[in-house]
């Protein structure tokens, strides 16, 4: 429901200006790609040629980090996105602001949304969204069924399996307050993809939890992103919290860390990183 | 200049008489003014995409032709990029440092900013509103106000705070400045603690939304904005500039200021109106752009005098300066990229004005 | 002319003046004198148009509730008991405000002198580049008082007089500088002007008044000329303090009055 919402509203703001729709790409020869999993499928797509700028949150391949930055996705700078001369912008949901996208249309710079999904087939619409503005639908297909396939494989491995772990997925604890994950975010999206379930239901998006709920909530496993760093002491702070120490997850010391951007990208890595997750919370398959 | 006195005898004046810093006043607001132009026209001509601003200028006054692969592009970012966002520094920063000056006259107190009278906590409100439950519970009003909805809630939010705190300390026809203070910082409370609970509610991308918000930047300038609120801003600047008498006279306190003729109520309710529409204006399309209310005045008071027949002109034109030359430097800095303006003003500003009163504290006289 | 009637001054419930009747005229010196709390600055105050009232004031003729503040101005110039100051101004621009106030009286020409012609006036000729706040308390008062004179300058204009409202204008004062003031004040009343000052000085109000009034609990408990005003047994009932009039003290004891002054001398100053 949330995410119709967000459609609806990011349609209104649509309809002021140009449309929005996957139509493929008038010229692509100076492509701006703003959305990390976007500039991966493009690399994945082998079109990464036309690329000549990319947004803060592409940091994989390690090629794309070389490409000049033009900043937050939600906080685009339009000259600064016209310095690179950009004949192509293509855009995950959510950047912005409408304002500069606008004036970038206006000075005749096509741009193409392409939606978000936290889903199977989210990454897979995603995929060919890219192929379609790109007018390369025929690699984009190959590539999509590749990463079906991989991903069907993965599900598979825990299709069979009653109980599936509760899995608690932890932005950050500053302070000792536990930020965590309810539904409706990537992270939700990649733990039912491998198979568990999220502990948190109560809520949609990234909330304090208080201790009781932590207690609640009884996650078999904790999940964070790798931020770099000395991994094990942090571990032992987090699994040593007062009401994280009650859990199941620190009593069997089922603690896990991904990167970020390979875990929750929704891109072309995540059948792997499905995988990879799969692994760590199901040892024993 | 020679004048005759009553007796007859020619006196040669002094230049200046002592005591009488209008002459440095008025150097310093020629000086401020040629600074200010070679300011916009840095503005015009710097940013990230490396467009020249004259040939676009040129053509756009029909003296000649553009041509070149990249004519559409530079003809975009000058005219519809730079040209604006130069426009919309000017006037907000005009207009922040002159809502400073007249909060710090009305309150006679140094300290005093644009935010006393409420503006700031309505406006920011309005905007968080918007930005986090905007398609939710106000989606309707989202819809009506389209995409500028942002910029008209945080309008609107800001004149309501301050309709509401000029009501509570308004008894009989009598503004006590003292009580708008004390409701202003209730109101305030109040403010913060419902935009506390929206940020709760606030889900990742609207956190990034509300922090770069609360950074502020003209980065989001365009014409419709600087039609928007520059009409609204320009009024503000141009009805100030009637308050540099009463200003003076209240330094020395309402009553004699009653008394030297100052339609004192009067006075101090325009100059509310005044503040409130100039900031409000400013705050909706930049978000909030601290510290240019409070040093800007600081600083030329130090060095003109607080004759606020001087100082409303020296702080708009120094106002602005600094915001276009702050704007600059955000834009460029980080190349593509960009800084949220309010850091940069806070960084340059910030030891600037710690070394101002290092050397002048000698001339701190009150 | 300023003529108040049946005065009535309620301030937070409390009944400040009660039935007043006030009279100043042009062209003299009218003393207001009473003990601490008796209503003098609030009389002061209403004739200013600062408080609400009961009752009728007419300055120069025209109701006060009628006069518009730029109209009050330039009939009246108020120096009140004390001025803090929020800003960093210099003495000359402290004076410099009366100019912008009423109507000065002088050709614009004339405007860019008066600054320094007020404040030799007031003794304080050599201060125009001070700063204010570095001011004693008697010398900001005497600026305060040179930008009074600034601001009705001429003291009858087109035929009105104006008026200068003084309240306590001497009392940071040493003794010198008060004569000299009250001088200032005499002068103007000469010139036609009219004088409305609070003092608590008796001795400089018997020297100066041209008109007395005693104020004691919010009515007028005597008004005339000095000599029939300060008898001994008003002073006491108003004072509630046993003094003599014209009583010199015991042998030994020095007293210095300011009424001792050579009656032909007057203080040095610097006017030019």
């Amino acid at each position: 429901m949330k995410r119709l919402r967000t459609l609806f509203a990011a349609a209104l703001v649509g309809l002021s200006l140009p449309a929005a729709a996957l139509e493929p790409f008038t010229d692509t020869s100076r492509l701006v790609s703003i959305g990390g999993s976007l500039t991966e499928i493009i690399y994945a797509l082998g079109e990464e040629a036309k690329l000549v700028a990319r947004d803060q949150t592409a940091v994989y391949p390690p090629q794309a980090l070389e490409l000049p930055d033009v900043g937050y996705m939600r906080a685009l700078a339009p000259e600064g996105v016209l310095s690179v001369s950009p004949t192509a912008l293509l855009v995950i949901e959510g950047s912005g602001p409408p304002e500069a996208l606008e004036v970038l249309s206006h000075a005749g710079v096509e741009y193409r949304t392409v939606p978000e999904s936290f889903s199977h087939e989210g990454v897979l619409d995603k995929i060919r969204a890219v192929g379609e503005a790109l007018g390369v639908p025929d690699k984009a297909e190959a590539l999509a069924g590749e990463i079906d396939a991989a991903l069907a494989a993965a599900e598979e491995r825990t299709a069979g399996i009653e109980t599936r772990k509760r899995v608690l997925f932890i932005l950050s604890m500053q302070g000792g307050k536990v930020n965590a994950s309810g539904t409706g975010t990537a992270a939700n999206g990649i733990i039912e993809l491998a198979g568990a379930v999220n502990a948190i239901e109560d809520y949609e998006g990234y909330k304090q939890l208080t201790e009781e709920a932590i207690i609640a909530a009884a996650p078999d496993v904790i999940l964070m992103m790798d931020r770099g760093g000395d991994h094990a002491a942090s571990e032992a702070e987090i699994l040593s919290h007062p009401a994280i120490s009650l859990t199941p997850a620190a009593q069997n010391h089922a603690f896990i860390r991904m990167d970020g951007a390979y875990l929750l990208g929704f891109g072309p890595r995540t059948a792997e990183a499905v995988a990879d997750l799969v692994e760590a919370l199901y040892p024993e398959l | 200049m020679a004048q005759a006195s009553l007796s007859g005898t020619a006196h040669p004046a002094p230049a200046r008489p002592a005591g009488d810093r209008s002459g440095i006043g008025q150097t310093a607001v020629v000086v401020l003014a040629g600074l200010l132009l070679a300011v916009m026209v840095l503005s015009m001509t710097t940013g990230a995409s490396g467009a020249s601003a004259w040939p676009v200028v040129a053509h756009a006054l029909g003296l000649a032709p553009l041509e070149g692969a990249d004519a559409l592009r530079d003809q975009v970012v000058i005219l519809n990029i730079r040209l604006p966002r130069m426009i919309l520094g000017t006037l907000i920063g005009a207009a922040l440092a002159v809502s400073g000056l007249v909060m710090q006259g009305l309150f006679r107190n140094p300290l005093a900013d644009p935010g006393l009278v409420g503006v700031s906590s309505g406006a920011g409100l309005g905007a968080v509103a918007i930005i986090v439950v905007g398609t939710t519970i106000l989606a309707p009003v989202t819809a009506f106000l389209g995409i500028y909805a942002l910029q008209i809630a945080s309008f609107a939010g800001g004149l309501v705070t301050t309709f509401v705190l000029y009501r509570v300390a308004t008894r009989s026809g009598q503004t006590a400045i003292a009580t708008m203070l004390l409701a202003g910082i209730a109101i305030g409370a109040l403010c913060g603690a419902v935009t506390g609970v929206l940020v709760y509610m606030a889900d990742d991308n609207q956190l990034r939304d509300l922090t770069f918000w609360g950074l502020g930047s003209l980065s989001g300038a365009n014409w419709t904005k600087v039609l928007a609120s520059g009409p609204i801003i320009l009024a503000a600047l141009v009805g100030s500039a009637f308050l540099s008498r009463g200003l003076n006279a209240m330094t020395l306190g309402e009553a004699t200021a009653a008394h030297l003729g100052i339609s004192v109520q009067p006075f101090k309710r325009w100059a509310i109106v005044l503040v409130a529409a100039a900031t409000g204006a400013s705050v909706a399309v930049s978000g909030g752009i601290g510290f240019v209310g409070i040093v800007v005045p600081h600083v030329l008071r130090l060095v003109i005098g607080p004759d606020h027949r001087y100082l409303l002109p020296a702080s708009a034109l120094l106002g602005a300066a600094f915001l276009l030359m702050a704007d600059a430097v955000s834009r460029t800095v980080v190349a593509p990229a960009e800084l949220p303006i309010g850091i940069v003003t806070a960084f340059v500003g910030g030891p600037f004005f710690l070394w101002i009163l290092l050397r002048r504290r000698g001339g701190l006289a009150w | 002319m300023i003529e108040a009637n049946d005065i009535s001054v309620s301030i937070g419930g409390r009944t400040i003046l009660q039935d007043v009747d006030f009279t100043a005229r042009p062209g003299e010196t009218t003393v207001i004198v009473g003990p601490n709390g008796s209503g003098k600055t609030t009389l002061l105050k209403t004739l200013c148009g600062d408080y609400a009232y009961a009752g009728a004031v007419r300055l120069g003729g025209r109701d006060l509730k009628s006069l518009t503040p730029p109209q009050a101005a330039s009939l009246r110039a108020v120096l009140p008991q004390s001025t803090t100051l929020s800003f960093p101004f210099t003495v000359r621009e402290v004076v410099a405000l009366g100019l912008t106030a009423g109507r000065p009286g002088v050709a614009p020409s004339h405007y860019r002198r008066l600054p320094e012609e007020a404040l030799a006036r007031v003794d304080l000729a050599e201060f125009a580049g001070r700063f204010y706040g570095e001011l004693s308390g008697g010398e900001q008062q005497r600026v305060q008082l040179a930008r009074v004179l600034c601001q009705v300058w001429v003291p009858v204009l087109e035929g009105v007089p104006r008026f200068l409202f003084l309240d306590e204008p001497v009392s940071s004062l040493d003794v010198r500088h008060q004569l000299m003031i009250m001088d200032v004040a005499r002068r103007f009343a000469e010139a036609g002007g009219g004088v409305v000052a609070i003092l608590h000085d008796l001795n400089l109000a018997a020297m100066y008044a041209d008109s007395l009034y005693a104020l004691k609990a919010g009515r007028v408990a005597a008004e005339g000329r000095p000599a029939g005003v300060l008898t001994d047994a008003l002073v006491e009932a108003v004072f509630d303090c046993p003094l003599r009039v014209g009583v010199a003290p015991a042998p030994d004891t020095p007293f210095v009055l300011p009424q001792s002054r050579a009656a032909d001398g007057k203080p040095k100053t610097k006017v030019a």
